[in-house]
């Protein structure tokens, strides 16, 4: 390959990387929220292919969360049981085993329902609300309890979601619920 | 001009350290593998937690949500399954642009699949397999093709570089603009959530957090600028290492933990002359 070929073919690639980059950039960075032509291209170009979030612990989480829950058996209701601090000290007693998937799912979800809940307040739901982010969390829910307690569909269950931190606590508990 | 044409055309730069890097890809693949087999029923079966809804954007972008689309255990299997084959070829030198892509694909697959549970440390491996897949071509009789595979392999090692230097530096400047970060107090209240800590973090007195929680700032901000330098290299890498084991087997990140410290390796010897 001669060298003027040689400089247009690094030219070119260095352009595409610039350009993959710049993209990249404008896609997770922060600086340009509003929904702009840019950020609308980023967003055709980098999402799903080079999806990334470089937003780690911003802001820094002060949270405890739990996920209370009980359901129907034939002798009453069971005990309340917080699920995700189960599943955080299964991880914790070996790191390695992969249970952190488990913990992220129900943090996760959960963080997007207290979201929905937030302008509400603490609050006892007599109806399941009408947010996808509950019917996620409801599935989840569902089918943790159906796996590990061998719980059945349709049995009436309810959920206390409680988020503490230094200063407030909020709790939401729902009832009337059934197993998906 | 004529350098940095040289530079990019003249021979396949770090075959070690990209030779290293791959090898420790394929064994945290394998790694990976073992995870989704270990949670299996959580993850893939027909009782599994994850929430399932079909994605239909257009045809390129549902490439990438095959598996999620056309959902079943046995395809999930299959996918798995061909993480394992491919990673072996790897390890035993025998891929090349095609297994790498088919690797990029699946993997990409199952981690679009398993969004709920990502982490950015698996956003990571998707950037660092796409690339994977144009480093060490083998090598060809023609000397064009040769050329041409020789620069595409350079540009990829330089977008990793790259890509690791941007991660940080947007992940610091996120890091700028909270007030928890700035006053020092992020490490000590994310140590006081059970979720991303355990007894011994919550221990540690709030004048370390402070510290520890400046010196992440500042290692995050630097680094795209330090890790080029020799002197700063070993420094950096020691802090990145420490920090990313803590964040792995003390906040319960590991996947995280385990493909930022993989990374480093395209760092090593960077200025290395055969």
């Amino acid at each position: 390959m001669n060298q003027g070929l040689k400089r247009m073919l690094l030219l070119g690639l260095a352009t595409l990387l610039c350009l993959h980059f710049f993209l990249i950039t404008v896609y997770t960075s922060s600086l340009t929220n509003s929904d702009g032509k840019l950020k609308i291209l980023s967003r055709m170009y980098v999402y799903p292919f080079f999806h990334q979030n470089w937003c780690l612990f911003v802001p820094a989480p002060n949270v405890k969360n739990s996920i209370y829950v009980r359901y129907q058996t034939n002798i009453g209701y069971t005990n309340w049981k917080d699920i995700l601090s189960n599943e955080i000290n299964k991880h914790k007693a070996n790191r390695l085993i992969g249970q952190e998937s488990v913990c992220l799912l129900f943090s996760n979800s959960l963080v997007y329902e207290f979201i929905d809940l937030s302008e509400s307040g603490t609050k006892v739901y007599l109806q399941k609300p009408k947010n996808i982010s509950f019917d996620i969390l409801h599935f989840e829910i569902s089918q943790y309890l159906k796996a590990n307690d061998y719980v059945k569909s349709g049995t009436p269950c309810e959920y206390l979601l409680v988020s503490t931190n230094r200063e407030i606590v909020n709790a939401y508990y729902f009832k009337s619920i059934t197993i998906r | 001009m004529n350098n940095i044409t040289t530079y990019f055309f003249n021979k396949i730069n770090q075959p070690k350290e990209v030779s290293w890097f791959r090898n420790a890809l394929y064994v945290f693949l394998l790694y990976k593998v073992f995870l989704f087999l270990a949670q299996f029923n959580a993850l893939f079966s027909n009782n599994r937690l994850i929430y399932h809804s079909v994605k239909k954007i257009n045809f390129i972008v549902d490439s990438c949500f095959f598996l999620n689309n056309n959902y079943s255990v046995l395809l999930a299997i299959v996918f798995i399954i061909a993480v394992v084959v491919l990673s072996i070829i790897g390890l035993f030198k025998k891929s090349n642009y095609i297994t790498n892509f088919m690797l990029w694909f699946v993997v990409m697959n199952l981690s679009d699949f398993l969004y709920p549970v990502n982490t950015a440390g698996d956003y990571m491996l998707n950037q660092l397999l796409f690339f994977n897949c144009f480093l060490l071509p083998k090598p060809s009789h023609n000397l064009i093709i040769n050329d041409f595979k020789t620069v595409i392999h350079n540009i990829s090692l330089v977008a990793l570089k790259t890509q690791v230097c941007l991660a940080y530096f947007i992940a610091a400047c996120f890091k700028l603009t909270d007030d928890t970060w700035l006053n020092g107090s992020a490490l000590n209240l994310t140590f006081q959530v059970p979720e991303f800590s355990n007894s011994v973090f919550q221990s540690i007195p709030y004048a370390i957090c402070v510290v520890f929680t400046y010196l992440t700032l500042f290692y995050q901000l630097s680094f795209p600028f330090l890790v080029w330098f020799r002197p700063f290299k070993i420094y950096l890498f020691l802090f990145g290492i420490l920090q990313h084991l803590l964040i792995a087997f003390g906040m319960g990140l590991v996947s995280f933990g385990f493909v930022m410290i993989i990374c480093y390796i395209l760092f090593l010897k960077y200025d290395y002359k055969s």
